[in-house]
């Protein structure tokens, strides 16, 4: 098993943000919050991925990001390309450029994963992203692995696990004086060979604690209850607040539109950009005309469930939830997926 | 970068405009490059593009014409003013650089339906998609049989392509039913629903297929309609709007249950869309 | 006051007086949350303590309005805290909610606890503990000490260079999502469709940047001057932990102080900064 010193592992960090983009777990906004409020998010400190310089830098001792990794391959907001006037006075567009090469590091086992279902939309059907593509090429995923499961993860209900190197190139798990190292892609191995790793005989890999797994509504469940009562009953409690879809590795649905932005400097920027977007939103669905399939806020709702569980697996032949709890915790009214699949999963096929 | 960015629109030309109905202008675009140009004209009748002001912004809309070798491959589009982007497309004069993507989407398997009767029921902006079909059949007259086009609109100055009519009905083996939902001063014609129209024309069921664009509402009773006259699902074709920023199926707006409307469709059999999870209503 | 509630709930589903009572329940992880019982049966989920620190008149507006065209207007009952029942006064005063289709069960209110069992920050300024209105009234006034917001970490703020307030705010907006769960749990932020809001927009773009957030942070406070009725819903629900209160409280209490001490929701008078015209019956948007 190879295996990497802290030490070690920090002077190959710091080398990197060198040579590099680094993005990295790091703690961001005020210390002191409200330590004991009732929204989490309040409480102190939350760690996002974010570019980083060095190890220092780096938040070691973190459940899960507030945002997922989505926002480094699909940003929040991204240019797709400028609207320039050439000198025949004729439009001209430049797209966005290529990224400098990035090391994505401690990016957990769920969020890797989140990127698999990504790809499945963004990549996998003709014709593929653009934008995405190059992120996700030239990025290199090192991927730390959690040493539990933390309050409402459920990765290993949906096949995943804590210490899953599926989705990334190198894995990384915690061990006494450092991390054991599982190089798992080739594009790994060329990073790896910087690492200076050691081999070491017999290292004993701690075993993650997990949740209690649940079992998945079966397809017929959920085709069953598409026009159930229930969506009606939870949708009572849900604000359309939008908070699942933008802390969730998996969404990838976004909105396009033209804008023009004069800089500080007076440089005026016409471009088109595109940004995160969600399906709770009152108006996504409203077309011209003022029809709107889903006027209703629980057809809403019941819509961002079957897009996890029902739709993404049919379309792109891709699992759509990675169970990576952020939903949960985030939901202001505990609207709980968990509750959602095991309601379901209990019912009687139809 | 990989070669296509399938976001990014062909530059084109502005070359022409002519209003149509109230609200509603045809637009004639000629992409500047020719290598795009022989690229593109390869779209069919029930396909979309996405039209960009650049600058403002892009909206989707269906194609309202053949590719028509003889006067080059010039794309045209029926235009309805109803928001931000279409507003921009109006004011755009002759000349202006604009941005289109695509063809996009399934069309109709007009190749399948040789040798059929088909009924082209339009309402509204509806139309516009159906003109394609209408100059793909008449272009090819002899391979399909009987044409009944029955064209609707809430009132007479909302009627498009008012003055292809007489070629339409003069066409061999043609008939062409005109309808407004009221009574209006000076109007002539048919008034009534286009149902109740539909149900007078009581074109036969046989050998047939329905292609039917208009407004959500307008589909399901026309579907209903055409149901009562005896055909089966599998003889309605329909197109479907939908919420759209990508027409390639990544960005999540259009779906209906599991079909992505920009990509499974638009097009769409009635026998299809009965099995929907979701209504598009 | 548990059973008072849930016997009142009982009551008032078996007359049929109500359609449905909402209250907070206890999830299955054991989290407090909204809870809409529809049938007597059902009372016994129904629950109170300092853990229901959510404002349940949000869902007022929605419930306004007939399910389908030509239906009625169900009734609903909702419980409701000293503090909840102001920003029902600010919708009743802007006839967004019709007073009989609401009946109100009024909390006499313990204060709120934080998770950690300490009292919440907005409880140990409160100075009602019995709700303006209400149609019944569950449990005790408790005997608390009530004291009346001084507004400290507002003055903090205010008391910064205008360089550091700004590099403040900057910092707290930099994460802003733009998700605008702050304005959907928002019981006075009842327009159909924000005028600032990310889709179909035509006064703001759909970016994530900085003047994007200020645009809609800045226009919901000012629609908030003089309605916000420091209730913290909005603070409570912000998933990046943005300390909202601090920009609707600084409005308030310039409001207070310009207005000769007007606290929004605590009369029958509508906001002197919202103009209404005479007979006009509900206002979907706020100019
Ligand atoms: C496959 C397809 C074919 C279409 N064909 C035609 C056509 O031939 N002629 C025609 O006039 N219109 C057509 N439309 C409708 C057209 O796309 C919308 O009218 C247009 O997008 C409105 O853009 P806007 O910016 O002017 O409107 P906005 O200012 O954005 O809004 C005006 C209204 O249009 C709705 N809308 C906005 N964007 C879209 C969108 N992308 N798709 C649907 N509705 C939207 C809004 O919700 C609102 O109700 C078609 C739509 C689709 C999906
Ligand atoms: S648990 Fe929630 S946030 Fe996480 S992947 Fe599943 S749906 Fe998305
Ligand atoms: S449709 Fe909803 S659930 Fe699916 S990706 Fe989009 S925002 Fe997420
Ligand atoms: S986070 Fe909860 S309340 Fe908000 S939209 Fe999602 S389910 Fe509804
Ligand atoms: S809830 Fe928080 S993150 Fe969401 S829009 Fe409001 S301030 Fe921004
Ligand atoms: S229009 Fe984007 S997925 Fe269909």
């Amino acid at each position: 098993m190879k295996f990497i010193e802290i030490r070690a592992l920090h002077e190959w960090l710091d080398r990197l943000a060198q040579e590099m983009t680094l993005i990295a777990p790091t703690a961001v906004g005020p210390q002191e919050k409200a330590p004991g409020s009732r929204n989490p998010a309040a409480q102190g400190q939350q760690v996002f991925y974010r570019q980083v310089e060095g190890a220092a830098q780096i938040a070691w001792d973190f459940t899960r990001t507030a945002l997922s990794a989505r926002e480094h391959f699909m940003p929040k907001t991204e240019t797709l390309f400028t609207i320039e006037t050439g000198p025949d006075g004729k439009a001209v567009l430049h797209e966005t450029k290529l990224e400098q090469p990035r090391v994505f590091f401690g990016i957990r086992p769920c969020d890797a994963r989140g990127l698999r279902v990504l790809d499945a939309v963004m990549l996998g059907q003709e014709p593929a992203d653009v934008y995405y593509a190059q992120r996700r090429e030239n990025t290199t995923l090192v991927g730390l692995a959690c040493p539990q499961m933390w309050e409402d993860c459920f990765c290993n209900s949906v096949g995943g696990a804590p210490d899953a190197a599926d989705d990334v190139d190198i894995l990384l798990i915690q061990v006494e004086g450092g991390f054991a190292v599982q190089v798992v892609t080739e594009k790994g191995e060329r990073l790896a060979t910087g690492m200076g790793l050691q081999e070491v005989e017999g290292l004993e890999l701690p075993q993650p604690k997990l949740n209690e797994q649940f079992a998945l509504p079966t397809q017929q469940q959920w085709l069953a209850s598409f026009n159930d009562v229930y969506w009606q009953r939870v949708g009572d409690r849900c604000l359309s607040c939008r908070i699942c879809s933008y802390v969730c590795p998996t969404c990838r649905c976004f909105d396009v539109r033209d804008e023009t932005v004069v800089t500080p400097q007076g440089e005026r920027i016409v471009r088109r950009v595109r940004a995160w977007d969600s399906c709770q939103g009152v108006n996504y669905r409203v077309q011209a005309g003022g029809a709107n399939p889903r006027a209703n806020l629980e057809q809403r709702l019941r819509n961002r469930f079957y897009c996890k569980y029902y739709y993404v697996p049919i379309d792109y032949a891709a699992d759509g939830c990675v169970g990576c709890g952020r939903c949960v915790t985030a939901c202001p009214v505990n609207i709980d997926i968990r509750e959602v699949l095991q309601d379901l999963a209990r019912r009687e096929p139809a | 970068m990989s070669e296509v960015n399938p976001m990014r629109p062909y530059l084109g030309t502005l070359v022409g405009t002519k209003p149509l109905a109230t609200g509603i202008r045809l637009f004639q675009v000629e992409l500047n490059d020719p290598e795009e140009r022989e690229k593109f004209s390869v779209w069919r009748p029930g396909q979309f593009l996405f039209f960009s002001v650049l600058g403002v912004g892009e909206a989707p809309f269906g194609f309202a014409n053949i590719p028509d070798p003889q006067r080059g491959p010039v794309i045209e589009v029926a235009i309805n003013k109803v928001g931000h982007v279409t507003r921009a497309i109006h004011a755009l004069p002759l000349g202006a650089t604009v941005g289109i993507r695509g063809p996009l989407g399934n069309y109709f398997p007009l190749e399948e339906l040789k040798g059929q009767n088909i009924v082209v029921l339009g309402g509204g902006i509806g139309g516009a998609p159906l003109r394609p079909v209408i100059q793909y059949i008449l272009r090819h007259r002899d391979d399909y049989g009987h044409l009944t086009i029955i064209w609707a609109a809430r009132s007479p100055d909302l009627l498009v392509f008012t003055d292809e009519y007489d070629e339409w009905r003069s066409a061999p083996d043609t008939e062409m039913h005109v309808t407004i939902d009221r009574p209006a001063e000076g109007w002539t014609g048919n008034v009534g629903l286009i149902t109740e129209i539909l149900e007078k024309v009581a074109p036969s069921p046989e050998n047939a297929t329905a292609i039917t664009c208009g407004p959500p509402i307008m589909i399901y009773f026309v579907g209903k309609t055409l149901g009562k006259l005896g055909f089966s699902e599998d003889q309605m074709l329909t197109t479907l709007e939908a919420r759209m920023h990508c027409g390639i199926g990544k960005c999540g707006r259009c779906n209906l249950g599991e079909k992505l409307v920009c990509k499974d469709g638009p097009v769409f059999w009635q026998s299809e869309i009965s099995t929907f999870l979701e209504s598009f209503l | 006051m548990i059973e008072d509630i849930r016997a009142l709930a009982r009551e008032l589903l078996e007359k049929g007086a109500v359609e449905c009572v909402i209250g907070y329940e206890v999830g299955p992880t054991g989290r407090v949350r909204p809870a809409f019982v529809y049938e007597p049966g059902e009372v016994e989920r129904l629950i109170f303590d300092g853990r229901c620190d959510q404002n349940l008149v949000t869902y007022l507006t929605r419930r306004n309005k007939p399910r389908k065209k030509g239906e009625e207007v169900p009734t609903t009952a909702v419980v409701v805290k000293p503090c909840d029942a102001r920003s029902l006064r600010v919708l009743l005063n802007e006839h967004q909610v019709q007073r009989d289709k609401v009946y109100i069960i009024g909390v006499a209110c313990p204060g709120m606890q934080n998770a950690d069992g300490t009292p919440e920050l907005r409880c140990t300024r409160c100075d009602q503990r019995v709700p303006l209105l209400y149609d019944a009234l569950c449990g005790e006034p408790p005997e608390v000490p009530t004291v009346r917001d001084a507004y400290e970490d507002v003055q903090q703020i205010e008391a910064l260079p205008l360089e550091e307030r700004l590099a403040y705010w900057l910092g707290e907006l930099d994460r802003c999502i733009r998700c605008y769960a702050c304005r959907q749990a928002c019981p006075t932020c009842f327009c159909s469709v924000c005028e600032a809001e990310r889709d179909d927009s035509l006064w703001v773009g759909i970016a994530d940047r900085i003047p994007e957030k200020a645009f809609f942070h800045i226009i919901r406070a000012f629609h908030q001057a003089g309605r916000c009725t420091e209730c913290n819903a909005c603070e409570a629900v912000c998933p990046m932990g943005i300390p909202l209160s601090l920009i609707n409280r600084k409005i308030a209490k310039d409001v207070a102080q310009m207005m000769g001490g007007y606290r929004a929701g605590e009369s029958d008078e509508p906001t002197p900064l919202v103009t209404m015209l005479t007979g006009e019956e509900a206002i979907d948007e706020i100019h």
